[in-house]
């Protein structure tokens, strides 16, 4: 692989790592080190790149996942609620509807949570617009039918999971 | 894109994912404060990436090799150099795999050159065979046990290494399943497989020089501890709790079934101890199904004597699954995932292992 054809895939990965990593980690800095490591690595590997490996970017996305486990085993997480304390000041210096807003992300983070890793990669993955159905079953290693069967899968997982976030906060449990 | 299956398209979900993902707020949860978070620009990357390159060559010793450390000596024959695959020889150990896969094993009525294309043989006998050993293994199970299923795995997503001189290390995971329902997983990292692909012990190899990997612990009621001790003793009822369990979308025979039925025994032996007599019927089940052939007698991963049952779907034809059971015992240990055909979505080329599991341990404790 060329420097021009690795500079292509960090330009079309890199954005999508970083936001998988935050969501593991639970920090910014963290994630950043971890979109750093695996094109590190990514690089070393470039010569074998170009020979052995069909999907590059299956494989780079791998070796993310990868950065993302030792990070989480080398160091203690960062703490939940600091985090979430963090991005609530963001939101209310930046005069954005505090209260619906909350809501909304307090949702999506305990749906988020209740999902299993490589669910949350996919949909760390969907929230590209750029990326087609096509591309990101290539990057998560699946044929188009497995890909269809699992986004349908989750599909299913989240709306569950968003009547039971639901039900809870109408017994007042969230 | 397109699928063969009817009402899954694969652009449709994707749309109706992302749909449900905004209105649930898993999308505002995941973008908020991203677009404020700068990342280094390519530019500057493969500027340092070059620096630091630079850098370490010139701290590397004249005439050295660098990056490898090992002497190794080119297998010469041509068979070897087909698959890609180097050994080598320490004169301290015995020669061990170097390769960006583990190599695939040779089956009876599928050697390893041939495993695209094999057809198999008609599996009955053989899944009666299977059956009737099970039958004839004495039942230890019980409600009030800890089941403990001790593997060994490797796979494209947890472990491939490019580098076509790299060893192929798995991963040894040992799962703790409680009555109550919680579930443990420790993993260490596992000694290099041999030239041909085995060298698993059996016995483990938890020592001082074992590098532990991870630890996950799932709540209490994470698992339904008594899922195969409750479970029917009709081929029909066991069919149905599997699909079940799995959410399977498809409950008459056919391709995507036996695709449900495979996925779950796969993945269920690696958490559970499967009571023999639940696996004398599951074996009879698989006798029911579409698409399974035997491809006869196999040494796995660990040296063991197995059988190789073997199924294509046709919704993933890249892909072979390989059930792996023993003969003796009529219990599963093992599977095997390869890639058989050019596919967009794998990092690497046909034939490859795309993953394989040897169960070394599944027991009641």
């Amino acid at each position: 692989m060329n420097e021009e054809e690795f500079t292509e895939l960090y330009n079309q990965l890199h954005r999508h790592l970083f936001r998988y990593a935050k969501t593991q980690l639970h920090a910014t800095e963290a994630a950043q080190d971890v979109v750093s490591e695996t094109f590190r690595i990514a690089w070393e590997k470039r010569d074998a790149l170009k020979v052995e490996v069909h999907s590059a970017r299956a494989y780079v996305m791998g070796i993310g996942k990868k950065v993302v486990l030792r990070q989480i085993q080398d160091r203690q997480r960062h703490p939940e609620d600091a985090y979430e304390d963090a991005r609530l000041h963001r939101l209310v210096t930046a005069g954005v509807d505090v209260a619906e807003t909350v809501v909304d992300v307090r949702r999506g983070k305990s749906i988020h949570e209740q999902l299993s890793p490589s669910d949350q990669l996919l949909v760390s993955l969907m929230t590209s617009p750029h990326l087609e159905a096509s591309d990101i079953a290539e990057i998560l290693g699946l044929t188009s039918n497995a890909y269809a069967v699992r986004v349908h899968r989750v599909r299913r997982r989240i709306d569950e999971l968003s009547r039971e976030y639901d039900r809870a906060s109408e017994g007042g449990e969230p | 894109m397109s699928h063969d299956e009817p009402g899954l398209d694969a652009d449709r979900e994707t749309a109706e994912l992302r749909r449900l993902m905004e209105s649930t707020g898993v999308t505002s949860y995941l973008e908020d404060d991203d677009a404020e978070v700068e990342l280094e620009p390519s530019e500057t990357l493969v500027a340092r990436l070059k620096a630091t390159e630079a850098s370490d060559d010139a701290v590397r010793s004249p005439g050295g090799s660098g990056r490898r450390l090992v002497p190794t000596l080119l297998a010469g024959t041509a068979a070897a150099a087909i698959a890609g695959i180097l050994i080598a020889v320490q004169p301290w150990n015995t020669p061990v795999a170097r390769a960006s896969t583990p190599p695939i094993l040779d089956f009876e009525f599928a050697e390893a050159r041939r495993i695209a294309d094999a057809p198999g043989v008609d599996p009955t006998e053989t899944l009666e065979h299977l059956a009737r050993a099970a039958e004839r293994t004495q039942s230890a199970s019980s409600a009030s046990a800890v089941q403990h299923v001790v593997i060994e795995g490797w796979s494209i997503d947890a472990n491939f290494d490019p580098d076509p001189n790299s060893t192929i290390s798995p991963t040894m995971t040992e799962n703790w399943l409680y009555p109550d329902g919680r579930f443990r997983s420790r993993s260490y990292e596992g000694e290099p497989l041999k030239a041909d692909g085995r060298g698993i012990p059996l016995s483990g190899r938890l020592d001082r020089t074992t590098e532990f990997i991870d630890e996950e612990i799932e709540p209490v009621g994470s698992h339904d501890a008594q899922f195969f001790i409750d479970m029917p003793k009709s081929v029909d009822g066991v069919r149905d709790d599997l699909l079940s369990d799995i959410e399977c979308l498809e409950r008459q025979r056919g391709q995507e079934r036996t695709f449900c039925l495979t996925d779950q025994i796969r993945n269920l032996g690696i958490r559970y101890v499967i009571p023999p007599r639940v696996m004398a019927t599951i074996w009879r089940m698989l006798a029911e199904e579409e698409g399974i052939r035997s491809l006869g007698a196999v040494k796995d991963r660990t040296g063991r004597d197995a059988v190789a049952l073997s199924f294509i779907w046709e919704g993933a034809p890249e892909y072979r699954l390989v059930l792996l059971a023993d003969p003796d015992s009529g219990q599963l240990v093992g599977s095997e995932r390869i890639l058989i055909k050019p596919s967009p979505s794998s990092p690497v080329k046909p034939p490859a292992i795309q993953e394989f599991t040897a169960i070394v341990t599944s027991k009641y404790q």
